[in-house]
């Protein structure tokens, strides 16, 4: 298999188009070599309404990419999100072949095709299928069952499901822009590729990502991904609750939020006045207070829905490394003091861990999905280079045992 | 506007549906089979089905499945929807058979525990994968029972709702409304089951008994089809020369139609009689003129009338509301936070639309204009108000399918719904 050293994540959120393409060096190394991003038409809380604008506002930023990349891109990696991702856990389990005692590659591919034998949704597809723990006889904790004497594997794994046309509406339109689209990852897990190294996952995290119109999220504990999934609210909601709430025009709204909101505890009791300076607008001035209350008021609310759905308080302490906010929207002020109140744990807004390439192109919390989609490449493109030694093993077994 | 079936269908007197089962999920499916057990003329199959090998061995259905034989070990799920669902998912091939060659699957159980709500959402996708219809008659929990119960007793509902034609909801918490304030436990519990086990006999009389005018099961997918899954329901018999007015206003009384309220929201309403076969043309149309004063303009009604011999004087109607707002019922309640913040929304400085769905079918169509002018003018005003307020207060997301979670609608303000006053 010819080893491309070129991997690009497309990103394609609900605010903006995010194009990011990395180069793996010969030493291992990812160096990102160019950038791109284009403001989203067509796309509402992280699902594609219509296919035509939005093919247009990602041919703008693959563009860019390109020509700050110098690079002409043929195959993505392309993030999905949206309400209709789902997840849940299972155990899969299979029997060591009475001929021997070793397990082999081949038991531990069939014990994650047995944990897929589940009920999802009808219309639903499987997305991720990630490893948690491997028993073996029975036995706990075992983190490589491979060449360890056994008569019976077993593993849980968390697995993630959507809804299979609303992935494909998200990967048309990277077709139309004559794209090919060579692997697809949940937003939330490539994220997490970008902003965790391995100690923040084995100390246990909850990651949480917030675009334009969705929160995504996912949790680790114990170096595995322990629980993942979506609400379909986000920084337009902030936005609309503004403009609603202090009776001010969306572009407005915007401005507010992201130049003079402040979520921090405390901040509902701000003093003073923001003025709005607009000639087409007879506005005025919008005390802080308020702001600050309307604004605060939508976040804490995400953040609880959040702790609930995760049941956080009864695992907070297993998540060591705290709540990372990440995302368009985690530059809000105040957004981590007001994770690490409703949490309970240290909080921090966290961007894309350090790379290689002009830092200044992709240092910041909003291009993580896109950042962390190469990161997710390269390690794919690693696992996969050691299934294939996997298959030419199989292929090996298939000549001596018919029908395997 | 009433639609009545064609004629032609008036004349013909339809073969009933060869298939029914009804499908007892749980502690509260259990309960519901019990009593219908005892009815003289109970649906013929009944399947319980339950994690716990006790109740399944003391059921007197006449089909029996115990789930999740390793996973629950006979032990029931322990409240842990996760169990009830890894059992079901155990047992899916004794599910699947169970299910084949029937045309229509009634599901019965209890939201909030484990088994009900674990197993629900398998159960209804593996009887709609044998090629089953599913109508899943569903309690939730009482509101003292907790919210933990009642957060899984929604997200149960949520996946159940997928795989079903209708969802009929019943509240425990409304249900308290029938009954004394002084009921013991047990009661209380038995009145949820009485109700639940009355609509599941309602549904099965509905395409099981010999029709005047029949409701197949094609109509029955066309009234529930498009709507937001919950159904609503009432029921009320009675005998005597009045018995028509007296048995829909009974119907009507049901809390869980919200007396009759809920019946003027967008949607369709499905008007069902039985009786003995001398039952006249001028009794159903007394019953459409009881019915009417609570129909909005753009409400359509389907009639079905059964033939019972064995009914006698009396005169049962059961009444079917599928509203088709996309806001749950149990929404419009909340009423302080939606006055207190009349002013603000409606000041926004782009002007907010209102939208009412004006006809069934045609979903997407929309009655566009502003909050105030267009209200419909009936009794029945305040829910017609609440609606298109809702849209307004939705801003840029009025046209986008609402983020629902724990029954609220997400795309309002939070401020608004936490009712947090800006001054």
């Amino acid at each position: 298999m010819a080893r491309s050293n070129i991997h690009v994540g497309l990103e394609i959120g609900t605010s903006k188009v995010a194009a990011v393409i990395g180069e793996t060096r010969s030493d291992g190394l990812m160096r990102i070599i160019g950038t791109g991003e284009a403001p989203s038409r067509g796309v509402r809380k992280g699902e594609i309404v219509d296919i035509g604008k939005i093919t247009l506002c990602l041919t703008d930023a693959v563009a860019e990419a390109e020509e700050k990349a110098d690079r002409e891109i043929t195959e993505v990696v392309a993030s999905v999100t949206g309400a209709h991702l789902d997840s849940l856990n299972n155990r899969g389990g299979v029997p060591i072949p009475e001929d021997r005692d070793e397990i082999e590659e081949e038991d531990i591919h069939d014990v994650e095709q047995s944990a897929l034998d589940v009920s999802i949704p009808a219309g639903n597809v499987f997305l991720h299928t990630m490893i948690q723990h491997y028993y073996v006889d029975g036995q706990e904790g075992v983190a490589s069952p491979l060449g360890m004497l056994g008569r019976k594997l077993e593993a849980e794994f968390h697995i993630v499901h959507g809804t299979k046309t609303r992935i494909q509406n998200s990967l048309r339109c990277i077709r139309e822009a004559n794209l090919k689209v060579t692997n697809v990852v949940m937003s939330a897990v490539a994220s997490a590729h970008a902003v965790l190294d391995q100690s923040d996952r084995e100390r246990g995290v909850l990651v949480i990502d917030i675009g334009g119109g969705t929160t995504d999220f996912i949790l680790f504990r114990n170096g595995s991904v322990y629980q993942s999934g979506v609400l379909a609210v986000g920084g337009d909601h902030i936005t609309n609750d503004i403009s609603i709430g202090l009776r001010v025009p969306t572009k407005w709204a915007e401005k507010l939020k992201t130049e003079e909101a402040d979520v921090a505890p405390g901040a509902t009791v701000a003093r003073g006045t923001v003025q709005i300076e607009d000639p087409t607008y007879a506005g005025g001035e919008i005390e802080r207070r308020l702001l600050n209350l309307v604004t605060e008021a939508r976040v804490r609310e995400v953040f609880t829905l959040l702790r609930r759905r995760l049941s956080f308080d009864r695992q907070a302490q297993f998540i060591g490394g705290g709540v990372l906010l990440t995302g368009g929207t985690a530059e809000l002020k105040g957004l981590a003091a007001l994770a690490a109140d409703v949490f309970g744990v240290p909080a921090r807004t966290a961007s894309p861990r350090p790379l290689m390439g002009p830092t200044a192109l992709f240092e910041s919390p909003r291009w993580s999905t896109a950042v962390g989609l190469v990161l997710y490449a390269q390690a794919a493109q690693e696992a996969l280079e050691e299934i294939s030694v996997f298959d030419r093993l199989r292929s090996k077994i298939s000549r001596i045992i018919p029908g395997l | 506007m009433i639609t009545l079936g064609s004629s032609e269908r008036l004349a013909a007197p339809a073969a009933s549906v060869s298939s029914v089962k009804v499908i007892g999920l749980g502690h509260a499916g259990l309960a519901v089979l019990q009593q219908l057990v005892r009815e003289d003329d109970a649906p013929p199959d009944l399947v319980a089905m339950h994690t716990d090998a006790k109740a399944v061995g003391a059921s007197a259905a006449s089909r029996k499945i115990q789930l999740g034989l390793q996973v629950a070990k006979g032990l029931g799920a322990g409240g842990d929807a996760a169990r009830g669902r890894a059992s079901a998912s155990e047992s899916l091939t004794e599910i699947r058979s169970e299910c084949g060659e029937t045309e229509l699957v009634i599901l019965v159980t209890g939201l909030g525990g484990g088994t009900g709500s674990g197993a629900a959402s398998v159960v209804a996708e593996q009887a709609k994968k044998a090629g089953a219809l599913v109508v899943a008659v569903v309690a939730l929990p009482f509101a003292a029972e907790g919210s933990k119960k009642r957060e899984l007793a929604e997200e149960a509902l949520a996946r159940l709702a997928r795989h079903c034609l209708a969802v009929l909801c019943f509240e425990n918490d409304r249900l308290v409304e029938i009954v004394p304030a002084g009921t013991a436990v047990a009661e209380a519990f038995g009145a949820s089951a009485a109700m639940l086990s009355l609509a599941v006999r309602a549904v099965t009389q509905m395409v099981g008994l010999p029709a005047v005018l029949p409701i197949g099961l094609d109509e029955l997918q066309q009234v529930f089809e498009g709507a937001d899954a919950r159904c609503h329901f009432g029921y009320g018999v009675a005998a005597g020369p009045d018995r028509m007015r007296l048995a829909v206003e009974e119907a009507l009384r049901s809390p869980l139609l919200e007396q009759g309220k809920l019946l003027s929201e967008p949607g369709s309403v499905l008007l069902h009689l039985t009786g003995d076969p001398s039952l006249s043309l001028a009794e159903m149309q007394s019953a459409l003129r009881h019915l009417a004063p609570y129909l909005g303009s753009s409400t359509k009604v389907h009639v079905g009338v059964a033939a019972d011999a064995a009914a006698g004087e009396d005169i049962g109607v059961a009444i079917f509301a599928c509203t088709r707002s996309g806001v749950p019922a149990e929404f419009p309640e909340d009423e302080d936070g939606f006055t207190a913040s009349v002013d603000t929304p409606a000041d926004i400085p782009e002007p907010a639309e209102v939208a009412v769905a004006e006809s069934r079918g045609e979903p997407a169509a929309k009655v566009v204009g502003k909050r105030g002018k267009g209200g419909k003018k009936s009794e029945t005003g305040q829910t017609q108000e609440e609606l298109p307020l809702d849209q307004a207060m939705r801003g840029r997301f009025k046209d986008l399918d609402p983020t629902m979670v724990d029954g609220q609608d997400l795309d309002i303000p939070a401020f608004i719904r936490m009712r947090i006053r800006l001054k």
